[in-house]
Formats: C-alpha cells, structure tokens, sequence
C-alpha cells in the first residue's frame, strides 16, 4: 500500500510537471474544433433557413384569374424550404437555369386553366436542369403538383362562383359589385394562410437535433484527441521502473491505478477549466437553442461534473490502448486508427441512421457509442445513475485488461 | 549469510536458455558474471529478482527467495541495465519513490547515498542528468530498503573511469559490511572487483575462480 502511494505520488507530480505542455495542446485542439464548428453551425437558423428554391413561371400571366393563382403561389408558401416564384420569359428561364440561378421552370401554356376548366388534357410543363439526386427530381415533382392544384383550384372557384352569378337574375352592376366582393373575399382568405403546412424535426435520434447530435460526437471526438496528447506521459519506451517496483511486489494492478488516476485527473481539470471558461463566456449571452438551459458558470460546472463518466470511459480506453504500445509512434497510429475507427462505427462522423444495419446494432455497445449515449443523455437531461454506471463498468473493464498486458509485459520483457 | 543458487533453468518456447544454473556466495563476496550480448545474464537477473518464473531454487539462510516474495523484497536489491527512474523528476523526487523522507535524509547526510554523491545533484531533473549520475541514483534507489543481496546488470556500461571508481567505492563498502554482490559485466576489468568470476556461455555458467590476476583470467577463457 506504502509503495502504491508512493508511486500514485510520483506519477502525479510528473502529471503536474507535464499539465502546461499538454493543456497548451488542448486549448489549440479546443480552438481549432471551435472554429469548426462555428463554420458549421454559426450562420445556421433552425427555423427561418437561408435555403430558398427558386422556381420560374414562364407563361401569359395576363389572364387576370391566372394572376391571381400566381400570387396565391407567391403568398402562400413559406416554409423552411422557401420556394420563390420568379415570373420569366421562357429564354430567360432557360438561360437562368443553365447558370443554376433557378431550380426549373414551369411553362404554363395559353389557355391552360380554360382547358382543365372544361375536362380538357392540356398539360404544364415543369422543365428542370440535370439533378444528381432521385430526392431532387420527386421534390420538384411535388412542387409542380403543388403549382398545378394552386392555380387549377384558384381558376376553378373564381370561375364557379362567375358562372353562379351569371345564372342568378341579378343586374349587370350588382352582378360585378359581387364578383369584385367575392373576388376579394377569396384573396383575402387565401392570401392570409401564410403557412398552410408546419413542419416538425424529430432530430437524429434521442431527441437530439442535428446540432444536437454533433455537438456529442465532437464532446467524444474532443475527449479522444485530449488523450492522444498525453502520449509522452504515458507511453513506456522501458519498463525498467515498472519491473523494479514488482520485483519490490508493487504489482500490475497497482502499477496501473497509479499511473492512470493522474490521467484521469488532468482530463477531468482540462474538461472543468474549459466549460468553466466557456460558462465566462457565455455569461449573459443566449446559449444556443440545441443545448440545455445551463444556468451560469455554476450550471457549466454541474455539467462537467456530469461528464466525467464519459470522460473516464475514453480515458480508461486510451489508457489500454497506451498499454500496448512501447513507442511514441506506434501509440500515435494506434490512437489515431482506433479513434476513426471507433468513432466512424458509433456513428459519429455520419448519422447513426444512415449506417447499415449491422452497425446500427452494435454502435451502442461500442466504447465510443456508449460515451455518445451518455453525453446525449447529459445534453437532453435524461441521462441516468445506470447510465453512468455503464461508463463506469467500460472503464473498469478497460482498466483490468490494462493491468493484465502489463502483467504480461513485465513478465515477458527484458530488464 | 550464505547465498545457494542451484538450478535455475528456463526455457523461451522449445530453446533453452538457461542450463542449470548454481553458484554460492558468502557474505562480503562479490561474484561478477561475464557473457556475451544475448548470453541469458538479464534472464538469469529477472528469475533472481521474481521478474521472471523459472526452475530452481535460490536459498538465503535457508529461506527460497524465489517463493517467498516477501522476504525476497526485503533482502534482494535490484539495479537494471537501464536505470529505473522517472525523467520528468529530480534526483530528490526519484528517492522519494523508495525511501521515506526520515531514511532519505540520513542517508544524504552519512549514508550510501552520502558515499554515492547523490546530494551533489538531489535537485537536478533525471532528464538532465549524466550516464554517471542516473546509475548512480539507480543504485541509490535499489539500496533503500538496505537490502543484503545486491544484483547490478552492467551498472558501470558507458562510464567514464571516476564515475566507475566512485560507484565501484560504494560496492566495496557493500561488501565490507556484509552484503553480498553480484554484478553481470561485460568489462573484463571490473572483474579485477570480484571474489569469484562465473562465465555464462551457451546457458551454462562456468566458474574462473579465484584470480583477480585480468591477465590470467583472459587465458583460461581463451582455453575454455
């Protein structure tokens, strides 16, 4: 026990020695991650998007009951995906669309509405430009139905309620002060719906949106590259000390405890002085929408505290990983191959959803799917003692296999 | 205090690299053992020390100290080929890792450590620190649980000749006071130290008793 303390001692004053070396390399890590997430999500709204389609109308819109179908297109949909009517010739419509200025065009022909209005089989036509994508090509044929059963519908009910003023015995100034009214009336009412459909996120997956959900995969990302740069404290190049202390039955176990728990340390302070700081930061600015209500500098520590499970299971990992390494370039590839491996199976770099089957199954059970699901929990506020407790039980398992290949090493190394 | 190594084998897979080994030592004796690179001396170092398992039996006083770790730990010293310390660490900071702080400082003032020169560079980082002072403060290191069995693999290998005298000063004093040494070499010279000089060669160790006469010593191995 005496010389367990001794060493745990030693091994954290070595940590102390090493901290500004390898918090200097974090906060670059930090800054660099920072700025790529601030090009990814800092010019993004979640509900007024930037995105707008752009769809040309190419047809005689002097038929006032055409015109007035068009301005119920115009007016009436704006959603997240905004699609913006531009009313064109078909020669310009053709030269915008080879520059990509419009998504395609709609050519409505002479007579069209006339024709649908008496069971003709007049047809629009939606030109568009090459699409890469199927998704494309049935958006925009959403879109031409939707242009279609607008215009067809708006010509439909101001020509019905024409012809049941035509029919009923009214006098011609009555009869035109009516069809102005009515005119009106259906503007108006139509007009007005500004939004006709609403649309709801599920998010990826834990009720996370997607900033949400990048926000755990960079958490997870960031907690493996802080481990990479502690190599020069725990890569072996001799286990000279290490078999002296266990010839002094200091043993593997011991030896293991001892060097990791400084480890831990500086990534558990590393995490605090960073959240703390952005808890600084962030005083009396509006977090972003996709993170929880956090509540000041004190609310930045609660959440670091929270956290450190997660921070042990990848600690603990690393930490194996190191164990099986005698080099500084060796422990490098290992980390590095393993992080993208790990990371890219847990559905960290592409949405879980979009990974086959197989992957989709075993990314929980993953060390890095598990510290996905535990920081998600965090962020969403429905992480749990026996969530934390399957961290933990990762770490010790990872620890124990540590402990085991230093047994190995000992014994099989030479002095 | 007698020492009784008898025996001692171990095989790496199907070759064998250590053939019964045995030797005794008597208290105040100093064994050096000579071989080539690849000869099985750290092996034979690592079954000694409890690194390694191995066949045989090593006897203190009548105690197997390769069974019994406990008083093994107590009575054997170990200092490796390369020296056990930690490098971000000063001298001061290593000695804590062995000593406490009361038996340090003693030891500073008039003990081995005293002898071994290390309070001249107590505060220097191991980093920092000559080929001569890390095996010094290795062999500082290895002594701090006064041990009465000291096992050194190479402890003088590039060093200059006053840092060999001053740590070959301190194992002469071991000896004097009753501890016993055993030092794997590959310098003929140092053997000039030993009581007894064993050769190992082909896993077998051959004893060149008695004669600290170099030159003598040369021939008998060349008509070994």
């Amino acid at each position: 026990m005496r010389s367990f303390g001794r060493y745990l001692l030693a091994q954290s004053k070595r940590t102390v020695k090493l901290f500004p070396a390898i918090l200097s390399f974090t906060l670059v890590l930090v800054l660099a991650v920072s700025i790529l997430l601030f090009g990814l999500f800092g010019n993004h709204s979640s509900k007024e998007a930037n995105m707008r389609v752009r769809i040309g109308i190419v047809g005689n819109l002097k038929n006032s009951y055409l015109d007035i179908g068009v301005a119920a297109l115009k007016s009436m949909d704006t959603s997240r995906y905004y699609i913006e009517f531009i009313e064109l010739d078909e020669s310009e419509a053709r030269k915008r669309l080879s520059t990509g200025d419009i998504k395609g065009y709609v050519n409505i022909p002479e007579g069209f509405v006339d024709s649908v209005a008496d069971g003709g089989d007049m047809k629009m036509t939606y030109v568009m430009g090459n699409s890469p994508a199927v998704l494309g090509t049935l958006v925009m044929q959403e879109i031409v139905d939707i242009i279609g059963d607008i215009l067809v519908d708006a010509q439909c009910a101001t020509y019905g309620y024409t012809d049941l003023l035509y029919k009923a015995d009214l006098t011609r100034n009555v009869r035109h002060k009516l069809m102005t009214t009515l005119t009106i009336e259906y503007v108006d009412t139509v007009l007005s719906r500004e939004q006709w459909y609403d649309i709801h996120e599920l998010g990826f997956s834990s009720g996370l949106s997607f900033e949400g959900y990048y926000t755990c995969s960079f958490l997870v990302l960031m907690f493996l590259l802080w481990g990479t740069v502690c190599i020069n404290l725990l890569v072996k190049r001799t286990l000279s000390l290490q078999r002296v202390l266990y010839s002094r039955r200091s043993g593997a176990v011991a030896q293991t405890l001892a060097e990791y728990i400084p480890f831990f340390g500086v990534l558990a302070v590393e995490l605090t002085l960073l959240l703390v700081g952005a808890g600084i930061a962030f005083r009396g600015h509006r977090l972003p929408d996709f993170l929880p209500e956090i509540g000041g500098i004190f609310g930045f520590l609660k959440i670091a505290v929270l956290l450190l499970p997660a921070v042990l299971l990848i600690s603990a990992l690393q930490y194996m990983l190191y164990s099986l390494t005698k080099n500084v370039i060796s422990a490098v590839l290992l980390q590095i191959l393993s992080m993208i491996a790990l990371s890219y199976m847990a559905g960290l770099f592409y949405p879980l959803y979009s990974l086959p089957q197989a992957l989709q199954t075993i990314a929980p059970y993953l060390p890095t799917g598990a510290a996905f699901n535990y920081i998600s929990g965090v962020l969403t506020g429905s992480a749990s003692i026996s969530s934390a407790g399957g961290t933990l039980l990762y770490a010790v398992v990872f620890l124990a296999l540590a402990a085991f290949i230093r047994s190995v090493r000992l014994r099989g190394s030479r002095v | 205090m007698k020492i009784e190594i008898t025996g001692v084998s171990k095989k790496f897979g199907k070759k064998e690299v250590l053939k019964n080994l045995s030797f005794t030592a008597g208290s105040g004796q100093f064994i050096g053992i000579l071989g080539e690179n690849g000869s099985g001396k750290s092996t034979f170092f690592s079954i000694v020390t409890g690194l390694l398992k191995g066949n045989g039996t090593f006897l203190c006083d009548g105690t197997d100290l390769l069974r019994d770790s406990k008083t093994r730990a107590k009575r054997v010293g170990f200092v490796p080929q390369s020296p056990p310390l930690i490098g971000e660490l000063t001298a001061k900071d290593n000695l804590k890792l062995w000593y406490s702080k009361k038996d340090m400082l003693h030891s500073l003032e008039c003990g081995f450590l005293k002898l071994l020169g290390i309070d001249e560079f107590l505060n220097t980082p191991v980093s920092k620190m000559s080929g001569g002072m890390k095996k010094r403060l290795a062999i500082g290191c290895a002594i701090s649980h006064s041990p009465d069995i000291l096992f050194l693999d190479e402890p003088c290998s590039a060093l200059d000749l006053p840092c060999k005298e001053r740590i070959y000063a301190y194992l002469r004093e071991f000896t004097a006071g009753g501890g016993i040494v055993v030092m794997a070499t590959h310098d003929i010279y140092e053997l000039v130290l030993c009581h007894d000089v064993y050769v190992l060669r082909d896993g077998a160790l051959k004893l060149y008793s008695g004669s600290r006469d170099i030159k003598s010593l040369v021939e008998q191995m060349n008509h070994a």
